[in-house]
C-alpha cells in the first residue's frame, strides 16, 4: 500500500463513519413515554346524524396544469384539494389544538429535542388497498430530496430542515418511525408531522414530472381523484370501508359518495351556476355579494341558506407595507404621519358595508403570541400635520400636497388585484387632505410579486399567508434587507429586532417565544413600516338547504365551508328527501322566510 | 387654402349641405370645446368666491387652503361646504358660485346612510348618480371623454403622419422600395396587438403617452395600405407626368399634386379613426390594460358598470354616452363620404 492510497483509505473511512454517525438516532430508547389522545375527550365535531351517500358540486377557477403533488406547476389552487386528502401522522384537533393520532396512533419525544417516534396503524391503507408502511414515509423522504422532482424548494428544505427518517420495528411487530431534525425545535410534532407518499406507485426517475402529471396517486384519506375530464371536470370519490372510517374522530364525517369539480372561471357565472342549483354552495365573503346577489326568491324564501361562522384562526396580515429606502419614508416620522392619514375606518364603514374590521396589527389571532395591546394608529390629520411639520414638510403646492426642497410628498402604492382598487381610491383622496400624493400602481399578480421582492416598492399592498405561528425573519431581519428576491418589503435593519428574532427563532420554550414575538410586533409597530388594514374575523357562504350540517356548522380554524381536510372538512351531509322537496318548492316559487345562521360560538370578545 | 384644390374646396361646401352629418360635427366640436373648458361647469372648486369683501376665482391655480375661509383644516377648501354656511348666514360673509355639477372626478362622496354605487339625485346634484366609491359619474364622463378625444386626435395624427409618410413613398416611388416595405408592414400587422399591450402593461404601469405610443406602433399599418393605392393611381395621371416634364421637383409633385387629389381617401377616414381611438382606449381600460386607476374613464365606468348591473345608472350612462358620440361620428363620416363622392365631380361630356 503506497502511503496515499493509506491517505484516501484514511479519508474515506472518516468521511462514511461521520455521515453514518450524522444521521438519525441509533435505536428506539427505551425511557421514552408514549402518548395519545382521546378525540372523543377533546370533543368530537361531526354529527351522528349525518347521512352517507350523494354528491356535492363545486367549481374551479381554472383547470390544473397537472395533478402531481410536486415539481413544476404543481403550485396551484388545485393541490389543496389533493393534498387534504392525504392523512399525516397527526391530526391537529382544530378547536383545542390537541394533537390527535392520524396514521400514528402512538407518538413520544425523544430527551434530544430534536428526534420524534411514531407508531403507525396497521390498519391504515391506501386507496388501492395497499397497508400504509414506514417505507411509504422513508420514500416521502426520498421523494422530496430527489432531483428528479424538479422542485429545488423541497430539495432544499427536506435537506436542510430533516436529518432522517429511520424505520424501527416493535416488539409486537408493529411499524415505529423516527423522525430527527438537525437541531431541536419548538412545536417539533409540528415540523415532523409528515405524510406519506405510496411507494409502490411512483417510480422515481428522469421521466417522473412528465409521466405523472395526469395519473392521480392512490390516497391515505377518505377520497381519491376518479374521474378527469381535462380542462372540464375532475371527481373525487369516496373510499370504501375507508381505514379512518373505524376511528372516533372521522366518523360521521366524509358523507359524500363523490365531490364534483367543474370548471368556471368567472365568479359571477359561477354564482348564476349555483342559482340555478348546479353547485351545492357560493362564497359569499364579498360585501357586494352578500349583500346584494341575495335578492332572488331562493335567497328570500330560505331555499337558499346563507351561513355566517365567526372563527378564530390566525389572520391575514392585510397591510401596506412602507419601503423605509424611499426618500421621503426614511423618516420615520413622515412613516407616522402616514399611518395617521390612512382613513380606513372611511373605507370599512362607507365602503365595505361594516363587514370587515380594522386590522390592529400584524400577526393577529396567534393566542399567546399575538400583542393585544397595539392598536392602529387611527386617522388623525392633526397628528399627522405635526409629525410632518416636524419633519420639515411644511409647504405645500398648487394642488395642495406638501413639498419640501422641490420634493413632492408622494409614493407610488403598488397593488396587484384589480377589485380592491376602490378602497385605495378612498384612502388615496383622504390622503390628499393631509398633504400625501399617494399613487396608484395596479400590476398582475406574478409580475407584481417579483417587483414587491425586487424591494422596489415605496408602498406595497401584501396580504401575507398566515402559519402555524408567527414568522419574522424572511420579512424583517437585516439578512434580507437591502437584497433583491427577498420578503423585506420594507427593508427594515435593525441590530435589535435582529436580536429578538434569532432569539424566537433559536428558542424551543414556549413563555420565551411568545415573549419575544409580541416584542418583536411591538418593535415593528413602533418602527411604523406597516399599515394594518383589514381584518375579516369570519366566513360566509350561501348553500341549498339540502345540504345538512351539524349543530356548530365549522370549526374554530374554519376559513370556508370545507368538504375534506382530515381536522375541519368533512361535516356535512346530503338530506335527498329535502333535495326533492326543495327543487319542487323553486319550480313553484313558494314564498318563505329567509334564513341567515349567524354562529359565534368561537367569535371572539373585542 | 392654396394647398388645397378648388375642387377639394367645393368639397368641403358640399359637407355643410349634408345637414345631419354638419350638425353633428358642430355638436361633435361644441362637445369637444366643452370638455376642454369642462373644469368650469364640472368641478368641486367654486367658479367666484366673494368672502369678506374679497372675490377668488379657484378653478385655475392654486388651491386655496380651507383656513383662507376659517375653516379649521388645512387642506383644499369644500366649497360645497362653504356655501352651506355662507347661505345659512344668508350671504352675510359672501356668496359661492359652483360650476353645474359640483364635484371633480376624483372625490368620493361618502354617506352615513347607505353605501355606494348611490342612484341619480338631484338634490345632491348629482345627475347620473355616483360609481361604486361615490364618485360622480357624469363628473367621469366628461373627463374621462376630453381624455379619450385627447387620445384619439393624438393617435390620428401620429398614425396619420406615419402612414401618408410611407404609404405615399410607398404608392409613388413603386420597385423594390414598394415591395420591401409592402412586406414588412405584413409582418408588423400579425403581431397580435392585445397581447402586447397585456405584456407591457404587466412590467409597467401605462401612462398616457405609453398607450398612445403602443397604439400608434400597431395602427399605422392599415393606413399605408389605401395612400399606397391612392397615390399609385395618381401617379400614372398625366398631369404628374406633365409636371414632371416641365421639371417639377419630387416633393413638388407629391405635396401639391399627388397628396391634395388623395385627400378624399384621407378625410373619409378621419371620423371612423376617431371612433376607433376612443372605443380601443375604453376597451383597453374595460380589460384593465389601460390608464391607470383613479384615470377617469369610460371603460372603467363600463367595467363597474357590468360588475353593478343592478345600479343601471352606471351602465346607461356611459353606454348612451358612448353610443350617441358614435353615432354622431357615423353621421359624420357618411356626410364627409357623400361630400367627397368622386361621382358627383366628375362630370362625361
Amino acid at each position: 500500500m503506497t502511503f496515499t492510497n493509506f491517505l484516501r483509505l484514511i479519508i474515506l473511512s472518516t468521511l462514511s463513519s461521520a455521515s453514518v454517525l450524522a444521521v438519525g438516532v441509533k435505536e428506539i430508547p427505551n425511557d421514552i413515554v408514549w402518548q395519545t389522545t382521546d378525540p372523543v375527550k377533546e370533543g368530537l365535531i361531526a354529527s351522528p346524524k349525518a347521512k352517507r351517500g350523494g354528491s356535492f358540486n363545486d367549481y374551479l377557477r381554472s383547470f390544473p396544469l397537472t395533478l402531481r403533488q410536486v415539481g413544476p406547476d404543481s403550485n396551484g389552487s388545485f393541490r389543496g384539494y389533493m393534498d387534504e386528502n392525504d392523512v399525516s401522522l397527526l391530526v391537529r384537533h382544530p378547536n383545542t389544538n390537541a394533537w390527535l393520532p392520524g396514521i400514528a396512533t402512538h407518538w413520544a419525544k425523544d430527551k434530544n429535542g430534536r428526534t420524534m417516534y411514531y407508531r403507525l396503524d396497521p390498519q391504515a391503507k391506501w386507496s388501492d388497498g395497499k397497508p400504509i408502511t414506514a417505507d411509504d414515509f422513508l420514500f416521502m423522504l426520498e421523494l422530496y430530496r430527489s432531483p428528479h422532482i424538479v422542485h429545488p424548494w423541497y430539495n432544499q428544505y427536506f435537506t436542510d430542515e430533516v436529518e432522517a427518517i429511520q424505520k424501527f420495528k416493535s416488539k409486537d411487530g408493529k411499524d415505529l418511525l423516527a423522525v430527527t431534525l438537525p437541531k431541536p425545535k419548538p412545536d417539533l410534532e409540528y415540523f415532523t408531522n409528515f405524510r406519506p407518499f405510496p411507494k409502490h406507485f411512483y417510480k422515481l426517475d428522469k421521466n417522473f414530472v412528465k409521466a405523472y402529471n395526469w395519473k392521480p396517486p392512490p390516497t391515505s384519506g377518505p377520497y381519491y381523484i376518479d374521474k378527469v375530464r381535462k380542462g372540464k371536470t375532475i371527481t373525487f370519490k369516496r373510499v370504501k370501508d375507508w381505514w379512518g372510517d373505524k376511528r372516533p374522530w372521522f366518523q360521521n364525517r366524509f358523507s359524500f359518495d363523490k365531490v364534483q369539480f367543474q370548471v368556471i372561471r368567472d365568479r359571477n357565472t359561477a354564482f348564476e351556476y349555483f342559482t340555478k342549483q348546479k353547485l351545492d354552495y357560493i362564497n359569499l365573503n364579498y360585501p357586494d355579494l352578500w349583500h346584494e346577489r341575495t335578492n332572488t326568491p331562493d335567497f328570500l324564501s330560505g331555499r337558499i341558506k346563507r351561513l355566517w361562522f365567526y372563527n378564530d384562526r390566525p389572520r391575514y396580515d392585510y397591510v401596506l407595507t412602507l419601503n423605509t429606502k424611499h426618500p421621503i419614508f426614511q423618516d420615520k416620522r413622515v412613516r407616522e404621519a402616514l399611518h395617521y392619514s390612512m382613513n380606513v375606518d372611511k373605507v370599512i364603514n362607507q365602503v365595505l358595508r361594516k363587514d370587515y374590521q380594522r386590522l390592529q396589527a400584524i400577526s393577529r389571532g396567534y393566542g399567546d403570541y399575538t400583542n393585544e395591546t397595539l392598536k392602529a394608529r387611527p386617522f388623525d390629520l392633526k397628528k399627522a400635520d405635526e409629525l410632518l411639520s416636524a419633519a420639515g414638510w411644511t409647504k405645500r403646492d398648487k394642488n395642495g400636497y406638501r413639498v419640501k426642497d422641490g420634493q413632492t410628498l408622494e409614493a407610488t402604492l403598488t397593488y396587484r388585484d384589480a377589485s380592491v382598487a376602490k378602497r385605495f381610491v378612498v384612502l388615496r383622496e383622504e390622503a390628499k387632505k393631509a398633504g400625501f400624493n399617494i399613487k396608484l400602481q395596479l400590476l398582475d399578480s406574478s409580475s407584481g410579486w417579483k417587483y414587491f421582492r425586487d424591494g422596489k416598492t415605496e408602498i406595497a399592498y401584501v396580504v401575507w399567508a398566515t402559519f402555524h405561528r408567527p414568522q419574522y425573519w424572511s420579512q424583517y431581519h437585516s439578512s434580507n434587507a437591502n437584497k433583491t428576491q427577498t420578503n423585506n418589503f420594507s427593508n427594515l435593519a435593525d441590530p435589535e429586532l435582529d436580536k429578538l428574532i434569532e432569539s424566537y427563532r433559536a428558542s424551543t420554550k414556549h413563555e420565551e417565544r411568545t415573549k419575544a414575538a409580541q416584542k418583536i410586533q411591538k418593535f415593528i409597530h413602533d418602527a411604523a413600516v406597516q399599515i394594518p388594514l383589514f381584518e375579516i374575523p369570519y366566513f360566509r357562504v350561501g348553500y341549498w338547504n339540502w345540504i345538512k350540517f351539524p349543530k356548530v356548522q365549522a370549526t374554530k380554524e374554519s376559513d370556508t365551508l370545507k368538504y375534506f381536510g382530515l381536522s375541519t372538512g368533512g361535516l356535512m351531509w346530503l338530506d335527498k328527501e329535502q333535495k326533492k322537496k326543495t327543487k319542487a318548492e323553486a319550480k313553484q316559487k313558494k314564498p318563505g322566510q329567509p334564513i341567515i345562521e349567524k354562529n359565534e360560538t368561537f367569535r371572539r370578545k373585542t | 387654402m392654396s394647398w388645397f384644390s378648388p375642387q377639394t374646396k367645393k368639397r368641403f361646401l358640399r359637407f355643410r349641405k349634408v345637414k345631419r352629418g354638419y350638425w353633428s360635427f358642430n355638436i361633435l366640436m361644441a362637445l369637444i370645446m366643452f370638455s376642454f373648458a369642462a373644469e368650469l361647469f364640472v368641478n368641486s372648486r367654486a367658479i367666484i368666491v366673494s368672502y369678506q369683501g374679497k372675490v377668488y376665482f379657484p378653478t385655475y391655480g392654486s388651491f386655496i387652503p380651507g383656513t383662507t375661509f376659517d375653516f379649521d383644516y388645512e387642506y383644499e377648501t369644500n366649497y360645497r361646504d362653504l356655501k352651506k354656511r355662507l347661505n345659512q348666514s344668508n350671504n352675510a360673509d359672501g356668496f359661492v358660485i359652483m360650476p353645474l355639477v359640483p364635484y371633480n372626478p376624483y372625490e368620493n362622496n361618502l354617506k352615513d346612510e347607505g353605501y355606494p354605487p348611490f342612484p341619480p339625485n338631484f338634490a345632491d346634484k348629482h345627475y347620473l348618480g355616483t360609481d361604486n366609491t361615490g364618485r360622480d359619474v357624469l363628473a367621469r364622463l366628461v373627463y374621462g371623454f376630453r381624455i379619450a378625444i385627447l387620445f384619439s386626435f393624438g393617435l390620428l395624427i401620429l398614425t396619420y403622419s406615419i402612414g401618408i409618410t410611407l404609404g405615399c413613398a410607398m404608392g409613388y416611388f413603386g420597385g423594390r422600395f414598394d415591395i420591401v416595405f409592402q412586406r414588412l408592414i405584413e409582418v408588423w400587422s400579425n403581431v397580435p396587438f392585445l397581447y402586447v399591450v397585456i405584456i407591457m402593461s404587466s412590467i409597467v404601469v401605462p401612462n398616457f403617452t405609453m398607450l398612445l405610443v403602443i397604439m400608434v406602433l400597431f395602427s399605422w399599418p392599415s393606413m399605408t395600405w389605401y395612400m399606397r393605392t391612392s397615390a399609385y393611381k395618381e401617379k400614372a395621371r398625366d398631369y404628374v407626368s406633365a409636371a414632371k416634364s416641365i421639371g417639377a421637383s419630387t416633393p413638388r409633385i407629391l405635396f401639391h399634386h399627388v397628396l391634395p387629389n388623395s385627400v378624399s381617401t384621407i378625410v373619409t377616414f378621419v371620423p371612423f379613426q376617431i371612433a376607433a381611438g376612443i372605443t380601443s382606449l375604453t376597451a383597453l381600460d374595460y380589460l384593465g390594460f389601460g390608464l391607470p386607476s383613479p384615470t377617469p374613464s369610460w371603460g372603467e365606468l363600463l367595467q363597474q358598470g357590468t360588475e353593478n348591473l343592478s345600479s343601471s345608472w352606471i351602465v346607461a350612462s356611459v353606454v348612451c354616452m358612448m353610443v350617441f358620440i358614435l353615432i354622431m361620428v357615423t353621421f359624420i363620416g357618411e356626410a364627409v363620404r357623400e361630400a367627397f363622392d368622386p361621382k358627383k365631380h366628375s362630370i362625361f361630356q
